[in-house]
């Protein structure tokens, strides 16, 4: 069936919609996991960039978020005997919104606007 | 005539001073080599070698991004102080250990005097088990990837002449061949041998220099905290008191304690911040035995916070 003008629009509007509603939900993560970050003092030890005085983004392109989020879990199991083991004090939810905030900081392009 | 004199004389005394001064700061001495240093390899102690050394010297010289003991830089040590680098601990020929002796190794814990003759006072153990010594020695001379031979290129430790005067506060010990055993598990004296040997005290009194490494029970303010220390964002952190007082640990459990070591949580669910360090590898047991220990310590005020 080749569709007729108006399915096509209607098909357009609703990728639209979703891609929207995707970008919202993943705005509402990154706004989350900002407000994790800042809140777990994580901002104690990687500062509001991430970098000062420990730079956290250095490998973080090549760490998939399963990993990441048991290195967060537990980072003593990742041989890093500095950062405590958030396990007890943050959810799931918590963890996985922290990663996506924690994603951008690594952005070059982001890190400069944040910069200014 | 008279006027020359005084000249003289003045000229002399800063030149004396100055003399004093350059003896007070005094980081190297001649290099011991005792007659008798008993040390033992006992390969059926590495494994328990590896957890020690993780445990006792792995918050300083293991680096997390070449995952082994080749040294990094001690960013707590304030700028007036100078730079410091733990060593590598690596068998690399060039900028490991490769050269050490296991006599030599004993003798720099027993006494705070490298193989070189420089004063290391971050490296005084002189109670350290004769069998933690054998495990830890008997660790770093295997063919474990953690002291693989690796070249180490991030510094060498650099002394300002402040950093020089501080260090040389601490004077270096006798080697005596005196056998020092392990205390029993469980029992107070295993909480004592690893405040003393996990270096909590030397954070947790009063100043790193009035500390007594031989009696560390005798160090000004012993558990009381109020040392300051550099945080990780370079602003100042005074330690916290460790006696069972209100302004100490009063109200602590082991499983806060467990918690804190192991994990780096505090009791109301707070990060603790660098320097203070995680201990992973300390078990149950040993984390019980110190905080026995701890509450039996007289109670002492001292809000530090
Ligand atoms: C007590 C200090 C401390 C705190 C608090 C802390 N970190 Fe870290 N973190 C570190 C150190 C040290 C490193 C290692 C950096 C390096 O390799 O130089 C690190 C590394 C990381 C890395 C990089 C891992 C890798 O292998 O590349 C991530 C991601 C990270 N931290 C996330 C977090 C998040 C999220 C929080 C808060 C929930 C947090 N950290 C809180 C000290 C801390
Ligand atoms: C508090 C941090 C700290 C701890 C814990 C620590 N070290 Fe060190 N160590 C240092 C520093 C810093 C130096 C270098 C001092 C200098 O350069 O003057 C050093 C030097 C050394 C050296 C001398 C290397 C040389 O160049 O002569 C050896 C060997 C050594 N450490 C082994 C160990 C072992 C084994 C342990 C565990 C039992 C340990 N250290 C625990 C900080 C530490
Ligand atoms: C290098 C210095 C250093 C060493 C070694 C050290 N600590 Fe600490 N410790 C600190 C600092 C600094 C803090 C405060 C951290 C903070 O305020 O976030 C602290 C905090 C603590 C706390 C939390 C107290 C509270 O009221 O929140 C406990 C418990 C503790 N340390 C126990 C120990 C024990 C036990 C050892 C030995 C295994 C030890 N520390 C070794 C520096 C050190």
């Amino acid at each position: 069936m080749i569709p007729n003008k108006n399915t096509s629009l209607g098909i357009l509007i609703l990728m639209q919609l979703l891609l929207s509603v995707c970008c919202y939900a993943q705005h509402e993560q990154m706004m989350k996991g900002k407000q994790v970050f800042e809140q777990n003092q994580c901002v104690a030890c990687h500062g509001k960039d991430g970098t000062t005085p420990y730079n956290l983004s250095v490998r973080l392109d090549s760490l998939s978020d399963e990993v990441l989020k048991e290195f967060i879990k537990d980072p003593a199991a990742f041989g890093n005997r500095q950062m405590p083991a958030f396990r007890s004090i943050l959810s799931d939810a918590d963890i996985d919104a922290l990663i996506v905030y924690v994603r951008t900081l690594s952005k070059p392009d982001q890190k400069k606007r944040r910069r200014r | 005539m008279l006027k020359n004199r005084k000249w003289i004389i003045r000229s002399l005394m800063v030149l004396l001073s100055c003399l004093t001064l350059l003896q007070a700061c005094r980081m190297n001495y001649p290099v011991e080599r005792p007659a008798r240093v008993t040390v033992v390899r006992r390969p059926e102690l590495r494994a328990e070698g590896k957890r020690l050394t993780m445990l006792m010297c792995g918050s300083c010289h293991y680096d997390a991004k070449t995952k082994s003991l080749t040294g990094k830089q001690m960013k707590d040590a304030p700028g007036i102080v100078g730079k410091v680098f733990a060593a590598n601990l690596t068998n690399d020929p060039s900028t490991g250990i490769f050269h050490y002796s296991d006599q030599e190794l004993k003798v720099l814990f027993r006494t705070g005097i490298s193989r070189q003759g420089k004063l290391m006072p971050y490296m005084l153990r002189p109670n350290l088990a004769d069998e933690d010594i054998s495990a830890i020695i008997t660790f770093l001379r295997s063919d474990d990837a953690l002291v693989a031979p690796k070249p180490n290129t991030i510094g060498k430790t650099k002394y300002t002449p402040i950093g020089k005067f501080g260090i040389s506060r601490t004077k270096p010990l006798r080697y005596t061949d005196q056998p020092v055993p392990k205390p029993a598990a469980d029992t107070l004296a295993l909480g004592k041998y690893l405040v003393d040997n996990l270096a909590c005290y030397h954070c947790h009194s009063k100043s790193f220099l009035k500390l007594d490494y031989q009696s560390p029970e005798r160090s000004k303010g012993y558990m009381a905290g109020g040392n300051r220390l550099k945080g990780a964002d370079g602003k100042t952190i005074v330690t916290p008191n460790l006696t069972f007082h209100e302004t100490g640990l009063k109200g602590w459990t082991e499983n806060d304690l467990i918690l804190l070591l192991r994990q780096g949580i505090t009791r109301d669910k707070k990060i603790v911040r660098p320097p203070m360090p995680i201990l992973p590898e300390l078990t149950d047991e040993e984390i019980v035995s110190m905080y026995k220990y701890l509450r039996k310590l007289p109670p002492v005020e001292n809000d530090t916070q």
